[in-house]
């Protein structure tokens, strides 16, 4: 089922639009200096614990909110804790390629206009060992995004911080994960898509982190997210002052909220009863599921008005 | 689309609403501290839910509004109101104890978990949401602490820690705050400003499926070691990510974690629902399962159990058989009588009864014996859920308060789910006093440390915790001082010492010289519970050598349960040398547990060890029996090279050579089987016997995997003609599935020789059809005609299936509709399994007639496969003359029924059908009955009448899980459905109506399909109606009411009777009636199964009489099972007329019988006279301080 056919037309239309004025305004290079979010814009974040975690928090898309001015953009997080790019975690009961094919069914259904893509912490584990395969498998699944003809941002995994005993000391993680990080930069430097390195904008030192942005040297705390925000922008190619969180706060709340909602839909619980193998129990309960979408659509105007009323005064980063 | 819910909505989420607790709360809180906390919350959440219901109204009734709410009559059952005095008034409580309520609604809300916190408050978690959020529902769910102040044993204070929670199913207060399990995340939760509120949330873990929300993450509980453990169940998919790396666990299992390192393994695998974890005082582990029947559960590191993924052999709990059970608590402390600390209390929450049970340990394995009940209810709403022992000493129960417990089975919107109520009951000792709680935050250093030999194990693990928040210098010294102090003299030496190498554990410092003294301790236990905490210091204390070095000696401990561990801790080090290591185990004795050990040990470390198999460096290698062992564990085609060399170079024993043929048919390639087909052939100095045996294998394993040995077999020819009989046949066999062309005219000419045997026949006939070809088709045909053997037409028939379908069916409709033909249910069977098959046998029924009989066998048949085949069945029905099958009962009518089934039915009568149906053949009670449909043992008490109405009259209609069919399809065009039983790298593992366990490789199936339930419909046509009212009556008393309960005694269930058969009779009056005790051909023994209580009714044994005994005679035989040799106590009743012999050899009838029997199984045959005998048989094992061993009955079917 495809649980955004209500806004899909809409969103199409304003983005042939958009497409048009960009091709007649420049013969533009393929691969941009910096990315910008216009309207029409759906913003699709696929990953794995480092984007899942933004559902929570909301930090990523209340700032680039607060960024970009124009009303009309959207995001759907798609990220799955422990997922690579085999979208192994994404099997359940079924196989390895099964959970492949469902990462692009996600993505699909999502119908972005713009992915963030943020793979490789989970396979950098695997060292030098499985860099070939991580590259083969990044490739393939870049080359399978591909047909949705969404501009791709590549976004490197972060590092680990030095949180000191009895955590791991991550100096020699990191090397794997700066190893992984020069793949993915190749893989967008080939494929001209553009590369946002997490391990240069969020740097760490050998030593123990005194303000850590982690709770555990590896998974982000909220106000980390906070930095992660502005890594993000700032790596999308966008100087902003640091923006007034607690002017966010609304902002970030309702994004919060249709993040929850949204959650519930693409990854409903007791989905063996919904849409797997017991179906014929509660399967009738799949209806209910399409009974959230208006209430994320609440939720996404909540987000907008909000937006606006930031936006009215001048926009958060104008004064 | 079938959407009653939302039409019925207006009721159910109304209902839903005003039942949630906080409205209620402002109202009747007269206890509870904080009432407002409650109330905005739930003015909050009444709002989001009305805003739910309008818009699910709306766009709902669209499209429903003509659908029948199907449950609303259902409603009409007969939910007893909430009402704590009756409920209290409902209570059996054992002798010598009290319960009284300690906390109830408005308090708390269908409570599922809950620990103590050092400050002895109660932390309970409890959801509204579950089992399914509504669209736009908040995740509102909370967490609740409640205390009982002035300490009458009843809570006056409660107050909401967190309320915004999705489905907690675990909680555990410690780390400054409250770890608690939210769906997919755990989280740990903090207030940070002294309100009592959380303020402050840290995403610990997240990752966890939650494909069902009563699977997902559940049972948080702190360890003797300072490590948290939780639990997940079946269905469940976790991808955890830790700076150590990601960690997987797909199905069911146990976790252990580290917080402060983020540490996090796999402690164990599998179960369904491991709702239950706990240890004992030496540190070993035991678990439950809410929907397994094995009852207790020992579990070492690596253990798997059932449903466990990917791997193809699991253990065992210490009580098959017993009903399901949620959480587990070891009973400790003074407030309890002597004889129940140590004791294990589980919840039969079906059953409404807490369960105790005394495990006691034997030589490495334990025996677990279910003790009288605790507490047992008549309320059913009473769903005891999890058990904790309270700071004060009693015993604390959560009940969840539910009519309802399905999950799946019952739609998740059903009005009869409570959403409001819930208690905790306290059970004391009459007349004991209760436990002093101390003061933890007060106490020094040295006083938590003097905790740590307390009587209560609850203030030893907060002892150890509390450790961790102080000065670490002084808290390493003063454990150094405590260890100085120990007396040597006193009898918890040993205890004490192992307590204070955990408590170096929980604050996270080695102590390698404390480890060294408690790895030589005197006592087992303690050794083994060191080399545990030596496999988790391994990386800091040892190099890998020095490691290996100690663990190869400790695998050679003088105590089996001391080599069980540190055959697991090898594993640490991957290496040839581990493997050598734990191997050195086998030249002692080995039980189920070490062998299980050891055989996941050479499973965990092949890569290793098998490229030096044929090497010299493994001194297991050398032994044949060894190296065959390791090589069968690895169960995959990397291990057939050693095989196929063991099978040919190395002399082996009969059952070896077996074994190793199976193995290698199991996974080797063409020319792997060729090897090892030469050498079954050309092995004339080998007995016919056993060559065919060993031919038998390889054919049958050719023949599932589909491949052709490589090699010479055109020797198959000589056997053909001239062997004996048996390897006649296997030799008959192999040319089919090999399609040897050399024999083919060999074939034909058996085939159609009316004078050979049919057993030589049949064969023939597969094998010329697996052959194929127009010669072999058109003799297939003329054997199908009524002048030939109705054996030899069957064969005939099913032989013509796959090339000639249409015409096989012609031929099959033919026969069916002559009567008397004998039992077609192998041709139905065979018309099922080949690819299109059934839909050619329905075409050719098309306007045909056949016998009644038959057509009732062919809807049996097809029915329970697990296919659905509406137009086979119809058109069987049609053909037989039946009529319409019955596709659904209406709403009125199945609330009919169900009144009629209060009203009329008739349970002791029930009985009677149950056996008459024969339903053991796939449902168990006690453990006594197959396995292929659910355990009926305390059916009564989870499921409501409706639904066990239906589940007979449309069985496809809610399956519970695991009993799922799967509809599997070969390559070959053949057609395998049964329940799932798991999936191994390389093979699909089915139980099946015929099969307990049929492999199916991987590479060889084509498809897979979700089928329906293997139980056939309309099992019960045969019944009158009356009939079925008692059937349903019964079902619906099981475990429910002491009559039909199964109780806790261990008695013979499954027997073996003599049915009464001329030949047997003759043969017995011939030879006397003694011949009974040893087996014969005209014996053919058939089961049996004693009622619910255990007892064997005597009219339901068959009396063989001949004309010149002056009496009749019953033949009774069962058997029973040890790890080990000793002496187990047996009380037989009656005693007179009976005669028992074990092994062959009489036992005398007096008092308890101590009987000596050794490891294995012991055969038990029963003659009874039936002028003398008295009263029904019922054998039991029972406790006697004579008895050294604990043996158990062998149940099963």
């Amino acid at each position: 089922m495809n649980l955004n056919t209500r806004t899909r037309g809409r969103r199409r239309f304003i983005r042939a639009i958009a497409m048009l004025l960009l091709t007649i305004a420049c013969a533009a290079p393929a691969r941009a200096d910096s990315i910008a979010l216009s309207p029409g814009d759906r913003v699709v974040m696929l990953g794995a614990t480092f984007v899942e975690r933004e559902v929570r928090y909301g930090c990523i898309e209340a700032m680039l909110c607060a960024y970009f001015q124009e009303s009309g953009i959207t995001f759907r997080n798609l990220a799955w804790s422990g997922d690579t790019v085999f979208g192994d975690a994404r099997a359940g009961f079924d196989t390895a390629k099964e959970g492949y094919e469902r990462l692009l069914k996600h993505v699909d259904d999502a119908d972005p206009t713009i992915m963030l893509v943020s793979y490789g912490q989970n396979e950098s584990f695997k060292g030098k060992d499985g860099l070939e395969e991580f590259e083969a498998g990044m490739n393939r699944l870049l080359d399978d995004l591909a047909k949705n003809n969404a501009r791709i941002v590549l976004v490197s995994p972060a590092l680990h911080e030095n949180l000191g005993p009895p955590l791991p000391d991550p100096a020699e993680h990191n090397e794997d994960v700066r190893r992984y990080t020069k793949a993915i930069g190749a893989i967008a430097e080939k494929r001209d898509l553009y590369f946002v390195d997490m391990t240069a904008l969020l740097p760490v030192t050998k030593e123990i982190a005194r303000s850590p942005r982690t709770d555990d040297g590896m998974h982000f705390t909220e106000s980390g997210y906070w930095d992660v925000a502005a890594a993000l922008l700032k790596g999308l190619g966008h100087d902003a002052p640091p923006p007034d969180l607690e002017r966010l706060a609304p902002l970030r709340a309702a994004i919060v909220e249709k993040n929850r909602l949204f959650f519930n839909v693409w990854r409903a619980q007791n989905d063996t009863y919904i849409y797997g193998f017991r179906k014929y129990e509660q399967g009738g309960h799949a209806a209910e599921i399409p009974l959230f979408l208006p209430f994320i659509a609440d939720q996404e105007k909540q987000i907008a008005a909000l937006r606006g009323e930031l936006h009215g005064e001048k926009g958060l980063n104008a004064q | 689309m079938n959407l009653p819910i939302h039409v019925a909505s207006g009721k159910t989420l109304h209902d839903r609403q005003v039942s949630m607790r906080p409205i209620s709360a402002v109202v009747e809180l007269q206890r509870t501290q904080s009432p407002f906390e409650g109330g905005s919350r739930g003015m909050l959440a009444l709002g989001r839910r009305l805003r739910t219901l309008a818009y699910m109204v709306s766009l709902a009734s669209i499209s429903l509004a003509l659908a029948i709410p199907a449950h609303a009559q259902r409603s009409l059952l007969n939910v007893p109101e909430a009402n704590t005095e009756k409920e209290l008034a409902a209570f059996t409580v054992a002798e010598g104890f009290e319960v009284n309520l300690f906390a109830s609604d408005p308090m708390i809300a269908n409570p599922i978990h809950m620990n103590w916190d050092d400050q002895g408050r109660l932390w309970v978690v409890g959801s509204a949401v579950y089992p399914q959020i509504l669209p736009g529902e908040p995740a509102s769910d909370t967490i609740t602490v409640i205390e009982d102040t002035d300490g009458d044993g009843v809570a006056d204070k409660s107050s909401l820690f967190a309320e915004n929670l999705f489905i907690p199913t675990g909680v555990a207060p410690g780390d400054g705050g409250v770890y608690v399990t939210n769906s997919t995340e755990i989280l740990h939760l903090q207030d940070t400003n002294g309100d009592g509120r959380a303020d402050r949330t840290r995403v610990v873990l997240s990752g966890f499926g939650t494909e069902d929300t009563h699977h997902i993450v559940h049972s948080l509980r702190w360890g003797y070691d300072g490590l948290l453990y939780f639990n997940q169940s079946i269905y469940i998919h976790s991808h955890i990510e830790t700076p150590h790396g990601p960690r997987t666990l797909n199905a069911g299992g146990i976790w252990q974690f580290r917080p402060e390192t983020m540490e996090l393994e796999v402690f164990a695998r599998g179960f369904v629902n491991p709702w239950g974890h706990h240890y004992d005082e030496w540190g070993q582990s035991f678990a439950t399962d809410g929907a397994y029947g094995e009852g207790i559960n020992y579990v070492f590191p690596g253990a798997a159990f059932v449903t466990a993924a990917a791997i193809p052999r699991v253990l065992q709990g210490l009580n098959e058989g017993t009903p399901k059970h949620c959480a587990l608590e070891v009973l400790s402390g003074t407030h309890l009588p002597e004889d129940w600390r140590g004791t294990m209390i589980t919840n039969d929450f079906r059953g409404q009864r807490v369960c105790r049970f005394l495990v006691t340990e034997q030589d490495g394995s334990y025996v677990s014996v279910e003790q009288p009940e605790v507490l047992r209810s008549t309320h059913v709403s009473f769903r005891p859920v999890d058990v904790k022992m309270g700071p004060d000493g009693a015993i604390y129960i959560a009940d969840w308060y539910n009519p309802i417990i399905q999950h799946g089975e019952v739609d998740f919107r059903d009005p009869r789910r409570d959403h409001e109520h819930g208690r905790i009951w306290r059970i004391t000792a009459k007349g004991r006093p209760l436990v002093t709680p101390p003061d933890f935050d007060k106490l020094s250093i040295d006083g938590l440390l003097g905790l740590l030999q307390a009587p209560e194990q609850w203030n030893r693990i907060h002892a150890k915790r509390e450790l961790k928040t102080r000065d670490r210098a002084e808290t390493l010294a003063a454990l150094d001082k405590a260890l100085a102090g120990l007396d040597p003299a006193s009898p918890d030496f040993e205890n004490a010492r192992l307590e204070l190498l955990w408590a170096f554990e929980t604050v996270d410092a080695v102590n390698p010289k404390l480890l060294d003294t408690l790895l030589a301790s005197s006592d087992h236990r303690v050794r083994t519970a060191a080399v545990r905490v030596l496999s988790q210091w391994q990386s800091r204390l040892h190099d890998d050598d020095a490691y290996l070095d100690k663990l190869a000696a400790l695998a050679q401990d003088t105590h089996p349960q001391v080599r069980i561990e540190a055959i697991r801790a090898l594993i640490r080090v991957p290496s040839a040398k581990a493997a050598d290591a734990a191997m050195h185990a086998m030249d002692q004795p080995v039980d189920r547990f070490l062998e299980y050990a050891l055989w996941t040990t050479m499973r965990d470390l092949k890569d290793q060890w098998l490229p030096e198999a044929d090497g010299n460096r493994l001194a297991f290698a050398k032994k044949s029996d060894q190296l065959l062992y390791a090589l069968k564990a690895i169960d995959g085609p990397e291990a057939v090279a050693s095989l196929v060399r063991l099978y040919r170079d190395r002399p082996l024993t009969a059952e070896q050579q077996r074994e190793a043929v199976t193995a290698i048919g199991a996974h080797g390639d063409a020319k792997q089987l060729g090897l090892a087909a030469e050498q079954i052939l050309e092995a004339k100095d080998v007995e016919p016997g056993q060559r065919a045996a060993l031919l038998r294998d390889l054919v049958e394993a050719c023949k599932r995997r589909s491949v052709r040995p490589d090699g010479k077999v055109s020797s198959l020819a000589e056997l053909i003609k001239n062997a004996p009989d048996e390897l006649r046949v296997a030799a008959i066999n192999a040319a089919g599935v090999w399609r040897e062309e050399s024999v083919r005219a060999t074939l034909e000419s058996l085939a159609t020789d009316v004078s050979t045997a049919s057993a030589l026949r049949e064969p023939a006939i597969e094998s010329l059809s697996a052959m194929g070809g127009d010669s072999a088709n058109a003799i297939l045909e003329s054997l199908t005609k009524s002048e030939q053997p109705a054996e030899i037409r069957v064969a005939a028939i099913r032989a013509l299936i796959p090339s000639a379908r249409e015409s096989a069916a012609k031929h099959a409709v033919a026969f069916l509709a002559e009567s008397n033909q004998g039992n077609p249910t192998p041709l139905y069977e065979a018309f099922l399994k080949s690819e299109g098959g059934i839909g050619a046998l329905t075409a050719a029924l098309e306007g045909a007639t056949i016998a009644p009989e038959a057509s009732k066998i062919g809807e049996r048949v097809v029915s329970s496969s697990g296919r659905k085949e509406p137009e086979a069945i119809a058109a069987l029905r049609k053909a037989g003359g039946l009529g319409e099958a019955p596709t659904e009962l209406s709403p009125a009518d199945l609330a009919a029924k169900v009144e009629a089934v209060r009203t009329r039915g008739d349970a002791s009568r029930g009985y009677q059908q149950y056996r008459t149906l024969d339903c053991a053949q796939c449902h168990s009670i006690a453990g006594s009955g197959g396995n292929l449909g659910p355990d009926m043992t305390s059916i009564g008490g989870s499921a409501q009448v409706d639904y066990l109405v239906e589940s007979i009259l449309f069985p496809g209609k809610a399956i519970k899980e695991g009993f799922h069919s799967l509809v599997v399809e070969t390559k070959d065009l053949a057609t395998y459905s049964g329940i799932k039983v798991n999936q191994t790298g390389d093979e699909l593992i089915l139980k099946t109506a015929t099969e307990p366990e049929l492999r199916i490789p991987l590479d060889t199936i084509e498809s897979q399909e979700d089928g329906g339930s293997l139980m056939p419909v309309e099992l019960t046509s045969t019944l009158l109606e009356q009939e079925f009212l008692d059937l349903v009556k019964l079902l619906s008393e099981l475990g429910r009411t002491p009559d039909f309960s199964a109780g806790t005694g261990r008695h013979v269930r499954t027997w073996r009777v003599l049915p009464d058969t001329d030949a047997a009779t003759d043969y017995l009056y011939e030879s006397r009636v003694e011949a009974a005790i040893k087996s014969h051909e005209t014996l053919a023994w058939i089961q049996g199964y004693s009622n619910v209580k255990g007892v064997m009714p005597l009219e339901d044994v068959p009396a063989l009489k001949h004309s010149y005994w002056t009496t009749s005679y019953s033949f009774l035989q069962f058997t029973l099972e040890s790890d080990s040799p000793g002496k187990v106590a047996l009380a037989v009743a009656p005693m007179d007329g009976l005669r028992l012999w074990a092994n062959g050899k009489p036992v005398e009838l007096a008092g308890t019988i101590l009987l000596d029997i050794a490891a294995g199984a012991t055969d038990c045959k029963l003659i009874v006279d039936r002028s003398n005998a008295k009263g029904n048989i019922d054998v039991q094992l029972v406790g006697d301080p004579g008895a050294t061993v604990s043996a158990k009955f062998r149940g099963g079917r």
